[in-house]
């Protein structure tokens, strides 16, 4: 494996017998003689799944190394793996800092990889190599199956389930999502993605002066990266849950309408070219027939803008950085919350859902 | 001053709030504060959208200067100083910002500032809210204070705050009389004393470590402590403020304030609530607590020192009578080392020893509670260094908190070595903290007081310092000791705490 370029391993990965992999794991941090300290601490345990589909382990090493010191579980789903039995390999990674000086946030590193009987019974290995007393995560990166043995036991095991309904080709299906138990907690990185396009919205409507106007919106255009539809939707679910909006119908060329407090609301989403692919690329709320709230990225290098139209004037405007959405950046965020699930998040896949299949 | 929870896109995200749209009028924008400080937080607090798009400021100073020549002015500050700069995120914040010049000492200027101010209220819809940020001498005051009465600017505790930065007062005396001139014209819930050692995170987190944690507290008195330590120790010299650190000293510019802030928090008893006033009355009932010196508890209780040119990283220092607005005489003490006592049920007996300098070996800012002797000698044959266990809250740099105890040396025999059992910030969470202006002036504008000194908290603070300020100026020259830039400070602040049988803690 190369991981990430901001990230070293101590030492390179080394295979060992699964009930060797704590000695391993000590024997690794006893024989720092580089002069810099590394601090064995760790704040949680984080279980990786990777599936059968492109994996992305360069960006899970760093995206875990870089931010928390903690114990990695990566389970691989590898076809070459010896059958009924687990190979197991043991590292740990340290954070390149300023200067490309190692940082001593070190993350400890085991890789799992298994296959058929031995991959679907893995969850009785996790469970002594996790450190005890601390909260589990488990980051469900593969193709979301939830009757799969794998997945149902190791999400008893974890606190909080991590998904991402946005990734290429494994996007966590939103139904599927729905369906889980309302007591399982859920983090869906996609729901960050869409954090800055959530505060420039609300934001556009502080101002008590414009706190009237979000009844007058009659209609909502999105525009996104397509293929996956997973941001309009929940974006969509978000705003109307939070302002009370009914589902009503669909229309044939596809306009979803609601009824809101003030009337009819129609809305409309449609796919766009672009490079990010599911990305929310516009927004825009018609309030009347004078207003609309645009909200668009691309216009501006790395920022989404917000402009508040009237009369064919731009009467408000803000622009915000959208620096806080690679991979790790997101995955900080979901670790850094403290609600298990974000109820919002709740209401807008369930309206999503509702959406996507009316 | 907050947008709650009305706007019901609001609900569930990272801010759920926002102050109300304001403009801060920063007095003294010209100065280094305003371009190192307080723009590069303020712009911080804005690219992580902690403000309102409405936010203005309005820098005010003497020199004459266009808005776009202060926002370029500023652009420099907030590029060199802030935590990530953005340039089209500075673009759409530097849209708020403006400049008003004029002489501070005229009363009429104020009357032109104020229709400045409401035109405009009216362009960026900052409804008449203010934040007025006294980064001027206090001889300044005065004539600014009377003319916001006379013009009317003075608002009310919803509408308008003041943020005041220290010295607050050079003694008892002239803090009071400073604290009278303000609240004749505030109310003290519009009053926000500025002291930045509160807005760092490592000192908030003496509150959390001590409330939230249950292990720790039982041990946090006289029965099981020996002795406090509080130590804010600088490598820098004057850094061109010669003229001002003349008249400061190091009793003024340090532990009148930053270290006493430290020691109350320490000391304090666990608040009813973490709101300002019952945490502040917590921290005055320790300062009320205080055994004043008289003259003689000074001579015995007190060090003052002065650095003499010396070597610090390798390179030649000055002296401090060489530094640049010194008097070649001058006996202003660049060192302070205090022994205080606090008679209270929690710490009566346990001696609290404070220490700050300019140019000493290191810098670092560390509390250290220093516990008592286990009561039975088993062990005592056995160990290599004697020491006693020790609970250190780093402040910093390298923030985090240690503990120091015995344990055995592997092997046949009993030999003991102490160990430390050490927490790092910075191994633990990667997450950088925000800057300690940062934190405050978002405070400000949500009108939490709880990180900023009350009138009394300072007056009580003059009130144990002002006594060893008195005492040290009656002293002769020869009272002074001196020691060699880069070294731990004068023999005499080992003596102090060798005559009680303890050391310093090496940092």
């Amino acid at each position: 494996m190369t991981p990430d370029p901001t990230v070293y391993a101590i030492r390179a990965p080394k295979q060992v017998p699964l009930n060797q992999v704590d000695q391993e794991l000590s024997r690794i941090w006893a024989t720092q003689d580089d002069g810099q300290l590394k601090t064995r601490a760790s704040t949680f345990n984080l279980i990786v799944f990777s599936g059968g589909v492109a994996l992305d382990l360069e960006n899970t090493i760093g995206a875990v190394a870089v931010q928390y010191p903690c114990r990695t579980l990566a389970i691989m789903d590898d076809p070459t793996a010896p059958a009924d039995t687990v190979a197991t390999e043991v590292t740990a990674y340290c954070p390149l800092g300023s200067g490309g000086q190692p940082a001593p946030v070190c993350c400890e590193y085991v890789t799992l990889r298994a296959t058929g009987n031995a991959l679907h019974e893995l969850y009785t290995t996790v469970l002594p190599l996790l450190i005890p007393d601390l909260p589990t995560y488990l980051w469900w990166q593969g193709i979301f199956m939830p009757t799969d043995s794998l997945f149902s036991n190791l999400r008893v095991l974890a606190e909080r389930l991590i998904v991402d309904s946005g990734t290429p080709g494994t996007a966590a299906d939103l139904t599927t999502l729905d369906q889980l138990p309302t007591d399982q907690a859920i983090g869906d990185l996609n729901w960050w993605r869409l954090a800055p396009w959530r505060e420039l919205t609300a934001k556009a409507f502080d101002n008590e002066g414009r706190l009237a106007a979000l009844s007058e919106v009659h209609r909502v255009e999105l525009e996104y990266v397509g293929p996956n539809l997973a941001q309009p939707l929940l974006f969509l679910g978000w705003l109307s849950s939070r302002l009370g909006w009914q589902f009503q119908e669909q229309w044939d060329n596809g306009a979803v309408v609601f009824s809101g407090p003030q009337g009819e609301i129609e809305a409309v989403w449609r796919e766009v070219p672009g490079t990010t692919v599911g990305a929310l690329a516009t927004v825009r709320l018609l309030i009347n027939n004078e207003r609309y709230l645009l909200i668009r990225s691309g216009v501006i290098a790395d920022c989404v803008q917000l402009q508040l139209e009237e009369e064919g004037q731009c009467t408000f405007e803000q622009v915000t950085a959208l620096g806080e959405l690679r991979l790790d950046e997101l995955l900080a965020q979901e670790l850094q919350t403290n609600s298990q699930t974000d109820p919002y998040y709740r209401e807008a896949l369930a309206m999503a859902c509702t959406l996507s299949a009316p | 001053m907050t947008t709650l929870l009305q706007n019901p896109l609001r609900a569930g995200l990272r801010i759920d709030r926002l102050p109300k749209p304001v403009i801060m009028v920063i007095f003294g924008a010209s100065g280094d504060l305003a371009q190192r400080k307080l723009l590069p937080a303020l712009y911080d607090l804005a690219r992580e959208r902690n403000l309102p798009s409405e936010f203005t400021v309005v820098g005010v100073g003497r020199s004459p200067m266009s808005d776009d020549q202060f926002r370029d002015r500023m652009h420099e500050g907030v590029q060199g100083h802030s935590r990530d700069f953005v340039p089209q995120v500075w673009e759409d914040f530097a849209r708020g910002l403006f400049y008003f010049a004029g002489d501070l000492n005229q009363p009429e200027f104020y009357g032109e500032l104020r229709t400045y101010l409401e035109e405009l209220d009216t362009k960026r819809g900052t409804q008449g809210n203010r934040v007025y940020y006294l980064s001027i001498p206090p001889s300044s005051f005065p004539v600014l204070l009377e003319s916001m009465v006379t013009q009317g600017m003075a608002g009310t505790p919803e509408t308008v705050r003041i943020i005041v930065e220290k010295p607050f007062g050079r003694d008892l005396k002239t803090g009071q009389e400073l604290n009278a001139i303000v609240s004749r014209v505030f109310h003290e819930d519009q009053i926000y004393r500025i002291d930045h050692y509160l807005g760092k995170e490592t000192v908030q987190n003496i509150l959390v470590f001590r409330f939230a944690n249950a292990i720790f507290e039982p041990l946090w008195d006289r029965r099981y402590l020996d002795h406090v330590q509080i130590t804010v120790a600088e490598t820098v010299g004057l850094e061109g403020r010669g003229k001002y650190y003349e008249e400061a000293g190091a009793l003024r510019d340090m532990l009148q304030n930053h270290l006493m802030q430290v020691l109350t928090l320490v000391c304090m008893e666990p608040p009813a609530a973490i709101e300002a006033n019952t945490v502040r009355d917590e921290k005055v009932k320790v300062l009320r607590s205080m055994v004043v010196m008289d003259a003689k508890d000074v001579a015995l209780n007190t060090v003052r020192a002065q650095y003499s040119r010396g070597f610090l990283g390798g390179k030649a220092v000055p002296g401090y009578r060489e530094e640049g607005g010194v008097n070649l005489e001058s006996i202003t003490p660049t060192y302070a080392a205090v022994k205080l006592h606090i008679d209270n049920w929690r710490w009566s007996g346990v001696p609290i020893y404070l220490r700050t300098g300019k140019r000493l070996a290191k810098r670092a800012s560390e509390v250290s509670l220093h516990f008592r002797e286990s009561p039975s000698h088993l062990f005592r044959r056995y160990s290599t260094h004697p020491t006693t266990d020790v609970l250190a809250l780093r402040i910093q740099p390298d923030e985090g908190i240690s503990i120091r105890f015995d344990a055995k040396v592997p092997g046949p025999d009993i030999t003991m070595r102490p160990v430390n059992m050490d927490f790092r910030y910075g191994t633990t969470f990667a997450k950088k903290s925000p800057e300690a202006y940062e934190r405050l002036l978002l405070d400000c504008l949500y009108k939490d007081q709880t990180l900023f000194a009350r009138a009394d908290e300072v007056e009580y603070a003059w009130k144990v310092v002002t006594p060893i300020i008195e005492q040290w100026t009656q002293g002769t020259p020869a009272d002074l000791a001196s020691y060699e830039a880069g070294t731990w400070g004068p023999k005499a602040a080992d003596q102090l705490l060798n005559r009680d049988n303890r050391h310093w803690r090496r940092l």
